[in-house]
């Protein structure tokens, strides 16, 4: 399959000189397309800043990130942005919803930011896949955590993405939400065509996904999931 | 009390934005608090010294009888420390005479020359001399016998006799400081003192009294005590009120400290309430967590409180600091650098020293006000620490209130419902953002205001109109005219007119035209020629030491009719005091000097003749109307330059007051940028949400305060207002400030990790 993400060689320190912490260390792996990769580990293992690495969030230290083949850190600031609108989609454990706007224009914000037409019928079919048609005029203050999760994975599919990150997707829900929730995420994904890079500390979800990476103190140590 | 001191510091230290914010705005506010009073009473300061030097006399009687002169003079040579006596003009037939009776005058004189000053203890016809006059007399000795003469003239210039008494110098006394009124009449009789004479023949009409009363509360005394009525009398208010202390209760600059002060203080106070606002919003899961495991409300309430006082104990000293180190020092060097030798400034009218002043009062007062400030400033965010649930603010969940409160728009898909997010979100914070505006906008308009058009220019202006005030004789004790003013602007038609080179001018009329121009002292040929409502004149009054019988003004003879002092071609005007070799030479009047002003023509032969008179000497100088002109103007200059320093400083205040109330609103929305950054949006998407949001706020505030400023001033400036360019310039600057606001949060979201802002805002 062909290689949509790379990660060569990368390093995050945070910090310098003696109060330096090392948060990734020289991890190499690739994120093929139409695939579901997961990385998981302890809290504080490094692995939410390998994602945000892998988003174009974060400069790693040293080492590259490519995205089809281009290094996502040589690019300029602005054309970064635009792929981050429009090949990225991202998810957060703590939802990450402007709470101005309601939860149909929380969905649209990718489109509006991009200048882009809404389609209407893309939106409708994601809404009822996530159930989530009848909340729509509701504000982010209003839904419940599940909810505001739902509409955070519908924005992060809104602009048809090539990748998904997800941060800890689940980690503020309860367990009948969270296996709701990620099972409505993996449909998207598969339903829509697009890849998905998630980081969780439940290790419960390794059957669902085709590559799964253990990352301790900074390393991947393991490479497990249902290819292997 | 310890640990809330213990809790207090430490959250000052770890939101040290917050904490430099605050202690700016609490600077700000004691530094407009201390200068705004400052500012007041230097401009007070001024336009008294202004009033002072230019105020000729305090009442004017323009109808009186010889029964009131009598009684005026029989009654009031004890009270009335200073009495100055002016006759009109003498009629033009008919036997005229004076007699001394009793005199108690330090100094009296004729025709604005012949000045004497003395005093008589006690019997009739002594007199005590003072310095000035014993050199005018060449220092006569104690016994010694003096003859007092002044000429009398008919309105048409004709000498028509001499009125003279003899006295004997019983003593020399310490000078006087007062200065006769000087005057064109044919026949004036000038004392600063008690006078009592008799008077015959004299027809009604042409007699007037002027009144430089220094014990002011006797005017009211003597207008009781003598039935003056009061609409045949014009009193110089200015100079009554300068002369009395009163000048402050007067003085329209007074009335406007109170509403700058409220002014300052509700921005100051909305400003703090803003910054403590949002401290205390980004730190409401902390405070939350604090109630949770125990903090008590009153706790609570001690906690904001502490910290409020804090940050006054910093803010005010700054403040402080920074009033007088601009009224102390940065006001000094603008007038130095302006003013290098401190000419214009160090004068009898303006005194450097006055200008850089603070009070003890001033400060005593600011502290109080800036404390108060401060303390009603964090009520606001006491009382939302108080009264919300600690649960609710641990967890950060609306309450059923907020949820209400919530924005259902109707926009959506539009970038402007970005733009507008924030702003009808928290309607509270949006009310108070444009609020800061709009009362820094006001403040700096009215300041604009106060110190431009209300003090210099509108003040000159009015000084001016007083100064020319013209004024009717009455005739057969019937007013020809009612007091009137004219306006600047005829005013600078006669003063080019007739080539003035100062602005003390009074014009006499008749009824038939102009009888007389006074200018300053003496104008001595435009004054016969005036007497005479515009025919030539019969004659000059040549100065003592002239032997020619006729003397030639502008290319035509005029005879010599009289004579006064001394010759001095082409001069025209002569201030503030009469000259005399015997002044000159003595050390008696070292403090007086001798301006002459003449045309640019004349400057040459005027040097000549003064060189050759004078010798090189101190005691007088030479200026051409152009050079007096000029330094009128620096002067005039310089006074604008301080205050538009000032206007500088107040409006880079008002700005930064704009600016801290923005970029701490800013800061607020700086984690949901990050991330509208991280699904996408561009930086100049991002700049542009916060740049419309910002010209937005201060789009409504200058609706808002344009119109606001423009009643308070119109009201307080009794009609005038400001020009339409300051207002559009006032305009432009708050919307740079608004935009310049927004810079700061959005270089930060540049520079800093994305997902960094997102976590930590």
């Amino acid at each position: 399959m062909e290689t949509l993400i790379g990660v060569n060689e990368s390093v995050y320190i945070y910090g310098n000189s003696e109060a330096a912490v090392t948060a990734v260390d020289r991890v190499s792996f690739d994120v093929p397309t139409n695939s579901v990769i997961g990385v998981v580990g302890a809290s504080g293992c490094g692995k939410s800043t390998l994602l945000h690495m892998m988003s174009g969030l974060l400069t790693p230290s040293s080492g590259s990130i490519t995205y089809a083949g281009d290094d996502l850190y040589k690019m300029k600031d602005k054309k970064r942005t635009i792929l981050r609108r429009e090949q990225f989609g991202f998810i957060f454990q703590a939802y990450h919803l402007l709470p101005g706007l309601s939860a149909l224009q929380n969905i649209r914000l990718p489109l509006l930011l991009g200048n882009k037409p809404i389609d209407k019928d893309y939106e409708n079919r994601l809404c009822q896949t996530l159930q989530i048609s009848q909340r729509l005029a509701h504000y982010p203050s209003e839904l419940s955590g599940g909810q505001q999760q739902r509409v955070a994975i519908a924005r992060a599919l809104i602009m048809k993405p090539r990748v998904i990150f997800a941060d800890e997707p689940t980690g503020n829900l309860d367990t009948a939400a969270k296996n709701e929730v990620f099972e409505l995420l993996l449909e998207c994904v598969h339903s829509f065509g697009s890849s998905l890079v998630i980081v969780t500390h439940d290790e419960s979800v390794s059957s669902q996904i085709d590559t799964l990476y253990t990352m301790s103190d900074g390393k991947l140590i393991h490479k497990g999931g249902r290819e292997n | 009390m310890r640990s809330i001191l213990a809790l207090t510091l430490h959250r000052l230290k770890r939101q040290k934005l917050f904490t430099i914010l605050s202690i700016l705005a609490v600077a700000i506010a004691m530094f407009l608090y201390t200068i705004s009073g400052f500012m007041v009473s230097s401009l007070d300061s001024m336009t008294l010294a202004s009033i002072e030097r230019s105020g000729r006399f305090h009442a004017q009687i323009a109808s009186w009888d010889d029964t009131l002169y009598h009684k005026l003079s029989d009654d009031k040579r004890v009270e009335t420390t200073a009495l100055n006596v002016g006759i009109g003009l003498l009629p033009t037939s008919g036997a005229t005479s004076i007699h001394f009776e009793e005199w108690d005058a330090t100094m009296f004189g004729m025709m604005g020359l012949e000045l004497i000053s003395g005093r008589l203890p006690g019997a009739q016809n002594e007199i005590v001399l003072d310095e000035e006059a014993a050199a005018f007399y060449d220092n006569p000795s104690i016994g010694a016998t003096i003859r007092v003469s002044v000429p009398c003239m008919s309105a048409t210039g004709e000498i028509i006799g001499e009125i003279s008494d003899t006295f004997i110098v019983s003593g020399i006394a310490e000078k006087n400081a007062l200065m006769g009124e000087v005057s064109h009449q044919v026949l004036a009789v000038i004392g600063s003192g008690y006078v009592e004479a008799t008077f015959d023949n004299y027809a009604e009409f042409t007699r007037f009294i002027s009144l430089r009363v220094f014990d002011v509360n006797s005017l009211g005394e003597l207008y009781f005590d003598y039935g003056i009525e009061n609409d045949i009398v014009y009193e110089n208010q200015s100079l009554i009120d300068a002369s009395s202390g009163a000048y402050s209760d007067s003085n329209p600059l007074s009335p406007l400290t109170i509403p700058l002060t409220i002014i300052v203080a509700i921005a100051s106070i909305l400003i703090l309430s803003n910054i403590f606002s949002i401290s205390h919003l980004s730190r409401i899961k902390e405070l939350g967590l604090l109630r949770v495991i125990g903090m008590t409300n009153g706790q609570a309430y001690k906690l904001n409180m502490a910290e409020a006082l804090l940050l006054s104990c910093i803010g005010i000293p700054i403040g402080l600091f920074l009033a007088h180190a601009v009224s102390g020092a940065l006001l000094p060097s603008i007038l130095i650098a302006l003013d290098p030798e401190g000419s214009l400034v160090e004068t009898e009218f303006y005194h450097l020293t006055s200008l850089v002043t603070i009070s003890f009062a001033q400060v005593i007062q600011a502290i109080g006000i800036a404390c108060s400030t401060v303390v009603l400033s964090s009520v606001w965010s006491t009382f939302r620490s108080r009264k919300l649930d600690p649960v609710k603010l641990f967890v950060n969940v609306p309450s059923d209130k907020q949820r209400r409160r919530i924005t259902r728009s109707k926009r959506d898909g539009s970038f402007l419902s970005l733009i507008f997010m924030e702003i009808s979100r928290d309607r509270k914070r949006t009310a108070l953002g444009i609020s800061s505006i709009v009362l820094s906008v006001t403040l700096f308009l009215v300041f604009l205001n106060v110190l431009s058009t209300a003090s210099v220019d509108g003040r000159i202006k009015e000084q001016m109109i007083g100064d020319f005030a013209v004024y009717s004789v009455p005739q057969n004790g019937e007013r020809i005219e009612s007091w009137s003013k004219i306006e600047p602007q005829a005013v600078s038609a006669l003063v080019d007119e007739y080539g003035l080179s100062a602005y003390t001018l009074r014009i006499i009329y008749d009824g038939d035209g102009p009888r007389a121009f006074v200018i300053d002292d003496v104008r001595f040929a435009e004054l016969l020629q005036d007497a005479n409502a515009g025919s030539d004149a019969q004659g000059v009054i040549a100065y003592i030491g002239c032997e020619e019988e006729s003397v030639s003004i502008d290319g035509k003879e005029y005879p010599v009719i009289g004579h006064l002092d001394k010759t001095f071609p082409g001069v025209d005007s002569i201030y503030y005091y009469y000259l005399s070799e015997a002044m000159l030479a003595t050390d008696t009047v070292p403090m007086r000097r001798v301006d002459f002003k003449v045309d640019d023509d004349n400057y040459d032969a005027v040097h000549v003749a003064l060189n050759s008179v004078f010798g090189d000497s101190s005691s007088y100088s030479i200026g051409t109307y152009t050079e007096t002109k000029a330094q009128l103007e620096r002067e005039l200059a310089t006074l604008r330059t301080v205050i538009y320093s000032f206007l500088a400083i107040i409006m880079i205040i008002a700005l930064i007051n704009i600016m801290n109330t923005l970029y701490s609103s800013a800061l607020l929305n700086i984690s949901e940028y990050a991330i509208e950054r991280t699904i996408g949006a561009t930086m100049s998407q991002i700049a542009a949400i916060q740049l419309l949001q910002s010209v937005f706020l201060a789009g409504a505030a200058l609706l808002v305060s344009i119109p606001l400023s423009a009643i308070l001033i119109i009201t307080l400036s009794n009609g005038s207002g400001l020009s339409v360019a300051l207002y559009a310039a006032a305009s432009a600057g708050t919307i740079l400030a608004c935009v310049a606001a927004s810079l700061p949060a959005i270089v930060s979201l540049r520079r800093r990790p994305l997902i960094d802002t997102i976590l930590r805002g």
